[in-house]
């Protein structure tokens, strides 16, 4: 059940089913209550496992109530307050061992309902009047919501609200079930399929490179190694929200786009905008802009100002990296991902510094410069990556299984193979996209996306089951 | 703020024809890739007409399937190659006579199943064919492997088949055995033959018996099991299926993760904890085993037993590592344990074998044999083995006793 599996499709689906039994919003949310407890209970059976999690509710539900009453002077204290209780949850290794609770408790989506009920606490400190009179059933459906639980997305709210708890429900024609059925096969095909096909290449590369093979074939172990992971990752995590997304809209619910083809980033700060939405526009909305603000509210200098962007990436992106993980392996990942949209931020500065704005744009919009640059966002966040799925000591032996000269040869490999496919696959799909009937290109018409809908889906069942082996969990519902 | 999902399609509204055409074309769509993907790989995955089972006398289940005398025949599975089988007078898959071994021949019996017999692999790669060459090799004398092994002679059937195994007088008996051989131990061979004929020829039962389980099922996994895992095993067997297993399964760990999910029947072995089905397999197996000992031991001749490994096992054995409550080793133990406990001698294999770090890629998809490569391979490795444990006359002159070689 917390994974795009077939058990999981399938009660999705039925409940979809039910829930437009009826379209009263009593009913619905009924349906969708029961059927998030009964998720909860198929991942834990135990109810003491539960404990933590709903204390850690209760205490954001509190703080909500404290704000609405206001009994809290200093509201920033809910945000501390939730923040500290969740990193104890999660057990972040710089908290002490005795402090921690020592009993197996359930943490599974603690991370997504964090956000959920910070955004919440935050909200009613600031004086939102949807975030402030939220019910407590009305809570506990938005956090629990069974569709968002295990790996997001990140839903705000009012936009969850406006959709579940509508008098009128939103629309589900035919043409709509359609094109949710079309991307929930989609979305089953990149988890169980793709994804685990990447999965096998990166697999039997990390074996050849750790184990005795010819200069030859250790090479191409670490190009492959390097350059499956991002898109096994994608398959991965996109594949499940679009089921999720999916399914929600089948339940008349529609939850945010989570990813938008995000290796077509020509920078990493555009990569940030194109992958995993969600979790950087919440960063952004409660981090990034404040933080912005008083920086530039306390610093007068215009000359100064620009660079501000750069450190407040930073900050904001370290924060991405360390809510990933609790390890020094994950620190690491903070620092490259901080690194990596500052020092991006810090060379557009510099350029429209140096060759004044419009010619840095015709600059970037130049297309050998977007192929290098689409190529350079994908090489870079491979390289972060392995600080993402190894550890130390794997990292370790991975690099020390070649040269240092090699894999500088193996990264610059990475770099040019990525830009001139990436720039391929864009042509490729404009092309295609260019075949139209009428207005509409012809790969999107309803026939189109029936025949592919279904060939797809038969590959995905013939493959799925004829392995009759799970394919590798979603990664993102460890976090 | 976030998108919300680009659901709301302006161009949903179906016209009449939709409700035709789309259903056709969702139909249509998947038959017509699965029909093409089949005919493309028709040509690389080829079977024959002859069967093995064309030079098997099936008379007598009970007492296993001998192969018919002077009989020559092809087979071929969609991932194997042609493979030719031909028995001698004897019914023995063997390209010599029936004549007896010379005098100064040091000549070894190989009993046991499809491995030892050489299904799937040309008979100059197979372990009866290279054990011969490798101790002559190694020896430098002359070695005469006479292969007893026949299809599904299964350890309840050996003990019938050992007095014509002593009418060849050999020096030893070597008992060659998979997992899969240990796990029918207690089975009833003239039951499993049953059982296998009328799966083969009755449709109409396989059919009720797959419904009747799915629907009486416990649990909804369980029904969802039940329905999938014949569907499985049609895909399994299918072109398209061999195709893409042979991609997918080429990769450890995934191999590994989908051979573990099989039943305790397929996979026990490999638990620490065997159920009571394997111990009693065990215990059936020590009885066999202790059978063949005091036989080979009243006639003064060595008799010692190679566990060939399983791909799920060699795959453990190799890559060093496998999940908690399985052990490639424990079958290994267990064996040795029972072999010699009754006198015999265990040829230990599997330290070479989690040596050799591409064995595993030897196996074949559909069957789960070892291929050609393997056989050689495991041929030099239980040839290495037994060097290591000689029996007392390997080294030096024996003389025969007058018999006639292979006599009914």
């Amino acid at each position: 059940m917390d994974s795009a599996s077939f058990t999981f499709v399938f009660f999705g689906l039925v409940v979809a089913v039910v829930i437009n039994l009826q379209r009263s919003r009593l009913w619905r949310s009924t349906v969708l209550t029961a059927a998030s407890l009964y998720f909860l209970y198929a991942l834990e059976k135990n109810p003491l496992a539960y404990i933590p999690l709903v204390g850690f509710l209760a205490l954001g539900y509190v703080c909500i109530l404290c704000h609405r009453k206001g009994w809290l002077r200093v509201p920033a204290w809910a945000v501390v307050a939730v923040l500290l209780v969740y990193i104890w949850l999660k057990k972040y290794t710089f908290f002490p061992e005795a402090i921690l609770l020592h009993s197996v408790y359930f943490t599974l989506g603690l991370s997504y309902i964090f956000f959920r009920v910070m955004h919440l606490v935050i909200e009613s400190g600031d004086g939102s009047e949807v975030a402030a009179k939220i019910g407590i059933f009305e809570y506990l459906l938005y956090t629990l919501n069974f569709t968002t639980f295990i790996s997001g997305p990140i839903q705000r709210y009012e936009e969850f609200a406006a959709d579940q708890f509508a008098a009128q429900p939103i629309a589900l024609d035919v043409g709509v079930v359609g094109l949710q059925l079309e991307r929930l096969v989609r979305g089953f095909f990149k988890v169980n399929v793709l994804a685990m096909f990447f999965d096998i290449e990166r697999q039997d590369a990390l074996l050849y490179l750790t184990h005795p093979a010819t200069a030859h074939q250790k090479l191409q172990s670490g190009f492959l190694l390097m350059a499956t992971y991002p898109l096994f990752l994608y398959c991965n995590f996109s594949g499940y929200i679009d089921v999720v997304i999916a399914l929600a809209r089948l339940m008349r619910l529609r939850l945010p786009e989570n990813f938008d083809r995000p290796f077509s980033a020509t920078s990493f700060i555009d990569f940030w905008s194109r992958w995993h939405i969600t979790l950087s526009t919440w960063f952004k909305d409660y981090v990034y802009n404040p933080l912005m603000l008083a920086l530039v509210r306390r610093v007068e200098s215009v000359s100064v100002q620009p660079y501000l962007a750069v450190f407040a990436f930073f900050a904001t992106f370290f924060l991405v990296g360390l809510w990933h993980g609790r390890t020094s392996e994950f620190l690491m990942y903070c620092l490259l991902q901080g690194g990596g949209v500052s020092v991006n931020k810090l060379w557009q500065v510099m350029l429209t510094q140096a060759m004044g704005r419009k010619r840095y744009k015709a600059l970037a919009a130049n297309g050998l410069y977007r192929m290098l640059a689409r190529g350079l966002t994908f090489c870079w966040f491979a390289f972060t990556l392995l600080w993402f799925w190894s550890d130390w000591t794997g990292i370790h032996s991975i690099y020390g299984a070649l040269p240092t000269g090699q894999w500088i040869a193996i990264w610059a490999a990475i770099w040019l193979t990525a830009s001139i496919l990436l720039a391929a696959w864009e042509l490729l799909r404009s092309g295609l996209l260019s075949l139209r009937i009428g207005e509409q290109p012809i790969l999107t018409t309803r026939y189109a996306r029936v025949v592919y809908a279904s060939a797809l889906g038969t590959a995905a069942v013939f493959i799925t089951l004829l392995l009759n082996s799970p394919a590798p969990g979603i990664v993102y519902k460890a976090f | 703020m976030t998108n919300t999902s680009r659901n709301n399609n302006p161009h949903n509204s179906l016209q009449k024809r939709d409700w035709i055409l789309l259903p056709l074309l969702a139909v249509a769509a998947p038959c017509l890739l699965l029909f093409f993907a089949n005919l493309m790989l028709r040509p690389i995955y080829t079977t024959t007409n002859h069967r093995l089972s064309q030079c098997l006398n099936y008379a007598h289940p009970g007492a296993g399937i001998p192969g018919i005398p002077n009989c020559t025949t092809y087979d071929k599975s969609f991932d194997t190659p042609l493979i030719q089988y031909t028995f001698n007078q004897c019914g023995l898959r063997s390209e010599s006579g029936c004549e007896r071994s010379a005098p100064d021949t040091y000549t070894i019996a190989m009993v046991g199943s499809s491995v030892p017999l050489g299904q799937w692999v040309p008979f100059h790669q197979s372990i009866a064919a290279m054990l011969q060459t490798d101790l002559a090799d190694s020896t430098h004398r002359k070695i005469a492997v006479e292969n007893f092994a026949r299809m599904e002679e299964f350890p309840p059937l050996i003990p019938k088949l050992l007095p014509r195994v002593l009418n060849t007088a050999p020096d030893n008996i070597l008992l060659v055995i998979s997992p899969y051989d240990l796990q029918v131990s207690s089975a009833d061979p003239t039951e499993m033959m049953n059982t296998a004929r009328m799966t083969s020829t009755s449709r109409f039962k396989f059919w009720t018996d797959y419904f009747m389980h799915a629907i009486f099922s416990s649990s909804p996994s369980e029904a969802i099991s039940a329905i999938k895992l014949p569907i499985h095993n049609i895909e399994q067997k299918s072109r398209l299926g061999t195709f893409t297993l042979d991609f997918i399964d080429s990769n450890k760990s995934i191999y590994l993760r989908s051979s573990l999910i099989d039943n305790d029947t397929g996979i026990g072995y490999l638990s620490i904890n065997p159920s009571s089905f394997w111990m009693q397999d065990y215990l059936k197996f020590e009885n066999y085993v202790q059978v063949i000992a005091q036989t080979a031991k009243s006639h003064h001749i060595a008799f010692q037993v190679a566990l060939v490994p399983s791909r799920p096992q060699e795959v453990m054995l190799n890559s060093g590592s496998w999940p908690a409550g399985y052990d490639p080793y424990f079958l290994d133990r267990k064996v040795q344990s029972i072999v010699t406990a009754s006198g015999g001698t265990f040829l230990d294999i599997f330290p070479a074998c989690a040596r050799d770090f591409d064995l595993e890629k030897h196996y074949y998809i559909q069957n789960g044999h070892p291929d050609g490569i393997a056989q050689t391979r495991l041929a030099r490795m239980i040839s290495d083995a037994m060097l290591r444990n000689p029996s007392p006359s390997i080294m030096g002159k024996t003389e025969k006793k007058p018999s006639q070689k292979g006599a009914q």
